[in-house]
């Protein structure tokens, strides 16, 4: 960890990206890119963007598969047709998960870091067919104390901080950047 | 003079520490450096362990208890001004 809190600018194409570093299946992943989502409830962790190749992808799908006590989830994408979301959700109810792309498998995801600033463990969705961003949304940022503005320069950012590691240097920042001041209730 | 890493002479540094900020302007390729937790190597720099097309067994064999894996893969969607992933 080398940042008390989290401070990202906006980049070319509206978005917030940023680099996370993270443990699962016992293996630590750095500098992996994120996508900061206000949009997206779950964040979901694509195996595809961790490297690791479609065949062993499968293997831990199985896994995930067979073992009961590993939560699952469907979620659709945009572009999801009627027929197939109708069909996904028969196939999901009927526990026949290993061909639905659209499941995710829950996760407990260790030592987790946002832009160099320590997270803590969090349950994520780990999904092993999908492509595209690794999408940190409302689930971890609604832990965070997070402001988005823009400066005078026209830069729009976003600082943050986790709820419980709120600290002096992130109040300073919070000032510099808002004009923002903890208000110290007494009595 | 600095050597400017690209993807036609990026395998040439296999297995030689690298600055993972040299390789931001390499396109759809999959480059897997590997950080050796015992190593004093800093947060941007990696061994370049594996280069190609696809992530494969070979790559996945890097994936062990013991070092960082820092999977980079650049795409170029992300240059294109009217073309952007969904979600």
């Amino acid at each position: 960890m080398k940042n008390s809190y989290i401070k990202l600018f906006m980049n070319q194409h509206n978005e917030f990206r940023t680099e996370a570093a993270l443990s699962l299946f016992g293996i630590r992943f750095t500098n992996v890119n994120v996508k900061i989502d206000t949009g997206c409830g779950a964040t979901t962790i694509l195996t595809s963007k961790l490297g690791i190749p479609k065949t062993e992808a499968q293997k831990l799908k199985r896994q995930d598969c067979l073992d009961h006590s590993i939560g699952k989830a469907v979620s659709f994408g945009v572009n999801d047709s009627k027929q197939f979301r109708e069909m996904a959700k028969v196939a999901f109810r009927m526990g026949q998960f290993e061909n639905l792309p659209c499941v995710s498998f829950v996760h407990e995801m260790d030592d987790f870091e946002i832009a160099g600033a320590f997270i803590g463990n969090a349950e994520v969705k780990v999904n092993y067919d999908r492509t595209g961003n690794i999408l940190i949304g409302m689930d971890v940022i609604s832990t965070w104390d997070t402001h988005i503005g823009t400066l005078s320069t026209g830069e729009t950012i976003l600082l943050a901080c986790p709820k419980k590691y709120v600290n002096a240097e992130y109040y300073k920042e919070l000032e510099r950047f808002f004009r923002l001041r903890p208000v110290i209730k007494f009595g | 003079m600095t050597n400017t890493i690209t993807a036609n002479n990026v395998s040439a540094y296999l297995n030689k520490v690298v600055k993972i900020s040299d390789l931001s302007s390499i396109y759809d390729l999959w480059m897997i450096l590997i950080r050796p937790n015992d190593s004093d190597l800093s947060d941007d720099e990696g061994i370049l362990s594996f280069v190609g097309d696809e992530p494969n067994e070979e790559s996945f064999s890097l994936y062990q208890k013991g070092n960082a894996v820092i999977p980079i893969y650049n795409d170029s969607i992300e240059l294109e001004s009217d073309m952007y992933y969904e979600e």
